[in-house]
C-alpha cells in the first residue's frame, strides 16, 4: 500500500431491523488519485467486509443510485475522485430519507413526490402520424431540468424538506414539474402548475440554494423553482395564456 | 463547470443560503412578535402622564438605546436579505446568491452603523 | 379559491416593498432624530395624529406589517405541521390575533383622535430643549407655542420648547399643571416663575 493512496472511509452503518442505532465503522483501503469513492466502496465490500450495503448501478453519474452524504455533502460515490477528497472520506446515507441499511435509503417517498407531478407527456387531440418535434430554442428552456437524474441529492439537501418530514414536495419533484410545464409539447401545463402552486409546493422554496450546492448533475435547481413561481404569479395577475 | 467536482470537500459550516434564510426566519418571528409589547406601549398614549412615566423608564439608558440599534438591526437583515431573496426569484442568476449577501451584509453593516449611532448618541 | 398560493406569495412581496418605505419613515421620523427621545414625545406623537395624512400613513402602516408578519408566521407553520386539524387551528389563532392586533391599533389612533378633538384637561408639558428637531418643525410650522392659540384652551398637549417659549408657557395663567424633565437648576428656574399656580 503506498502512503499517499491510503484512504480511510468512516463509514455510518446501520441496520435498523438488528440495531437500535446506527455505529460507525472504519475501513483502510488504497484508492489512486483518479479512482472514485465507488470503487473504493466496491473494494471494501469485496475485500474487507461483505456486509456493507450500498447502492449503485451505472458507476458514470447516470443513473443516479450512489447518492450519499459525502463529508457533509450530499453527491455521487461514483462522480467524486479520491484525489479530492481528505484522507479521511466520511459516508453517510442521504438524510431525511428512511434507512434501509446502510448506504441505502428508502426512496419510496421521494419517488411518490415525483409521481405527484405526472411525469409523462400529456396531449391534447390525436397522436401525430410522425414524432413530436421540438425547435432548438423550445429544447433550450427545458435543457437543464431534462438533466435530471432524480438521485435525491436536492431533495434530501433541502432544510423545507426535512423540517417538514416530507411536506414539501421537494426540489427534485418542482425541476420533473418545470421539465414537462416548459415543454412546448406538453398540453398538461396548467393541471401541473396548479399541482406545483399547492401549499406544499412551490411557496415552500426560500432560495436555500442547498439544492443547488449539491446537484451532481450542476442544475441550477434554485433557478427553476423560480422560475415557476414567476410563471404562477404571471399567470394569476394575467390569465389564462401560457406565459414563456 | 461545478461538474465532477462536487463533493470534494469537507462541508460542515451551512451554506450562505442556509445562514441567510435562519437570520431571515429568525429576525420575521422575532420582529412579528414585536408589535404586541409595541401596540401595548402605545396604548397608555390615551393618559399623557402614564406614557410619559413609561417612556421615562426608557429615555436615557443605554441599554435601551443598545436595543433600539438591536432592533434596527433586526429590521435591517430581514428586509435587505429579504430583497435579496426577491432580486433572486426575480431572475438574477443563482450564481450571484453568494456575492448578493455580502453585498447586503456590507450595506446592512453599514446602515447599521449610521442608524446606531444617530439612536445611541444622546 | 384558485391559486391562492401565488396571490399570498405576490401579497407578500409587495407589502415587503412598501414596507421597506413605511419602516424607513417610521425610523427616521422616530429614531433618527438626536437622541430620539423627543420624536415619540406624547406631544409629538399627538401632533403628527393630527394631521390626516399621519394618521392614514399609521393605518396602513399598521395593516401591512400586521398582514406581512402573520402570513410570513402562517408559511412557517405550513412547512412544520402535518396534522389538518391542528393546521386550522394555527390559522384561526393567528387571524384572531391578527385582527385582534389590528383592531386595537386602529382603538389606539381612535382614540387619540378623541382626545384631540376632546381633551379632558388643561394640561401642558414643556421640555426645555430648544435644539431638537421635532422643535424646529414645530416652530416652522408656528405650532412652537401651542398654548397660545385660540384652539388650545383646553388642549391637552406635550411639547418641546425652548426657553423664551416656556417661560411664556409657564406664567400663562391658564395653564394650571407642570410637570418637568430636566436639570435641577431649570427645574427651580420654571418653579418660580410658575410660583403663583
Amino acid at each position: 500500500m503506498e502512503k499517499d493512496r491510503v484512504k480511510k472511509f468512516r463509514i455510518k452503518r446501520w441496520d435498523p431491523e438488528r440495531a437500535s442505532k446506527p455505529r460507525w465503522e472504519e475501513f483502510t483501503v488504497s484508492l489512486d488519485p483518479f479512482e472514485r469513492l465507488l470503487d473504493g466502496l466496491i473494494r471494501i465490500k469485496d475485500n474487507l467486509d461483505g456486509s456493507l450495503t450500498f447502492r449503485s448501478s451505472c458507476a458514470h453519474g447516470m443513473c443516479g443510485s450512489c447518492a450519499m452524504k459525502i463529508n457533509g455533502k450530499n453527491a455521487l460515490a461514483c462522480q467524486t475522485l479520491a484525489k479530492n477528497t481528505p484522507e479521511v472520506v466520511v459516508l453517510e446515507p442521504l438524510p431525511a430519507f428512511p434507512v434501509i441499511k446502510d448506504l441505502v435509503v428508502d426512496m419510496d417517498p421521494f419517488f411518490e413526490k415525483i409521481g405527484r407531478i405526472m411525469p409523462w407527456l400529456l396531449e391534447d387531440g390525436p397522436p401525430p402520424e410522425r414524432e413530436r418535434t421540438q425547435s432548438p430554442e423550445e429544447m433550450k428552456k427545458i435543457l437543464d431540468a431534462i438533466k435530471c437524474i432524480m438521485c435525491g441529492c436536492c431533495t434530501s439537501a433541502c432544510p423545507v424538506y426535512r423540517a417538514g418530514k416530507d411536506l414539501y414536495l421537494g426540489p427534485a419533484s418542482l425541476v420533473k414539474a418545470a421539465r414537462f410545464i416548459f415543454d412546448s409539447r406538453d398540453a398538461g401545463w396548467e393541471e401541473r402548475l396548479e399541482m406545483v402552486s399547492g401549499k406544499n409546493g412551490i411557496w415552500r422554496c426560500h432560495s436555500i440554494y442547498n439544492c443547488y450546492e449539491v446537484c451532481p448533475r450542476s442544475i441550477d435547481v434554485t433557478g427553476i423553482i423560480s422560475r415557476l413561481k414567476r410563471m404562477s404569479v404571471k399567470k394569476m395577475l394575467l390569465p389564462p395564456r401560457r406565459p414563456g | 463547470m461545478r461538474y465532477g467536482q462536487k463533493g470534494a470537500q469537507v462541508r460542515r459550516r451551512p451554506g450562505t443560503g442556509f445562514l441567510a434564510f435562519i437570520l431571515h426566519r429568525g429576525s420575521g418571528i422575532i420582529l412579528a412578535f414585536f408589535i404586541l409589547p409595541h401596540l401595548y406601549m402605545l396604548y397608555f398614549l390615551k393618559d399623557p402622564a402614564r406614557y410619559e412615566a413609561i417612556r421615562g423608564v426608557f429615555i436615557n439608558r443605554m441599554a435601551v438605546r443598545l436595543a433600539g440599534a438591536g432592533l434596527l438591526a433586526l429590521v435591517l437583515a430581514h428586509g435587505l436579505n429579504g430583497a435579496r431573496v426577491m432580486l433572486l426569484e426575480a431572475g438574477a442568476p443563482s450564481r450571484l446568491q453568494k456575492a448578493l449577501f455580502v453585498t447586503a451584509l456590507i450595506i446592512g453593516l453599514l446602515l447599521l452603523a449610521a442608524g446606531a449611532r444617530l439612536m445611541i448618541a444622546a | 379559491m384558485r391559486n391562492l398560493g401565488a396571490t399570498g406569495f405576490f401579497l407578500e412581496r409587495a407589502s415587503a416593498i412598501l414596507l421597506v418605505f413605511l419602516l424607513a419613515a417610521h425610523f427616521i421620523v422616530i429614531h433618527f432624530q438626536g437622541a430620539g427621545e423627543d420624536a415619540w414625545s406624547h406631544g409629538a406623537i399627538f401632533l403628527r395624529l393630527s394631521s390626516p395624512l399621519w394618521l392614514v400613513f399609521y393605518i396602513i402602516f399598521l395593516s401591512v406589517l400586521l398582514y406581512h408578519g402573520f402570513y410570513g408566521l402562517w408559511g412557517i407553520a405550513v412547512e412544520y405541521v402535518r396534522r389538518v386539524s391542528l393546521l386550522a387551528a394555527i390559522r384561526a389563532c393567528l387571524v384572531a390575533v391578527s385582527l385582534a392586533l389590528w383592531a386595537s391599533g386602529i382603538f389606539i389612533l381612535a382614540n387619540s383622535q378623541m382626545l384631540l378633538a376632546n381633551p379632558p384637561a388643561l394640561c401642558y408639558k414643556c421640555h426645555a430643549r430648544g435644539s431638537i428637531p421635532s422643535y424646529r418643525a414645530m416652530r416652522f410650522f408656528g405650532l412652537h407655542r401651542p398654548w397660545q392659540g385660540a384652539q388650545t384652551e383646553r388642549a391637552l398637549e406635550n411639547f418641546p420648547a425652548s426657553g423664551k417659549d416656556v417661560e411664556s408657557a409657564v406664567t400663562d395663567p391658564r395653564l394650571k399643571v407642570l410637570s418637568f424633565t430636566g436639570s435641577a437648576t431649570v427645574g427651580w428656574g420654571l418653579k418660580r416663575l410658575a410660583c403663583d399656580k
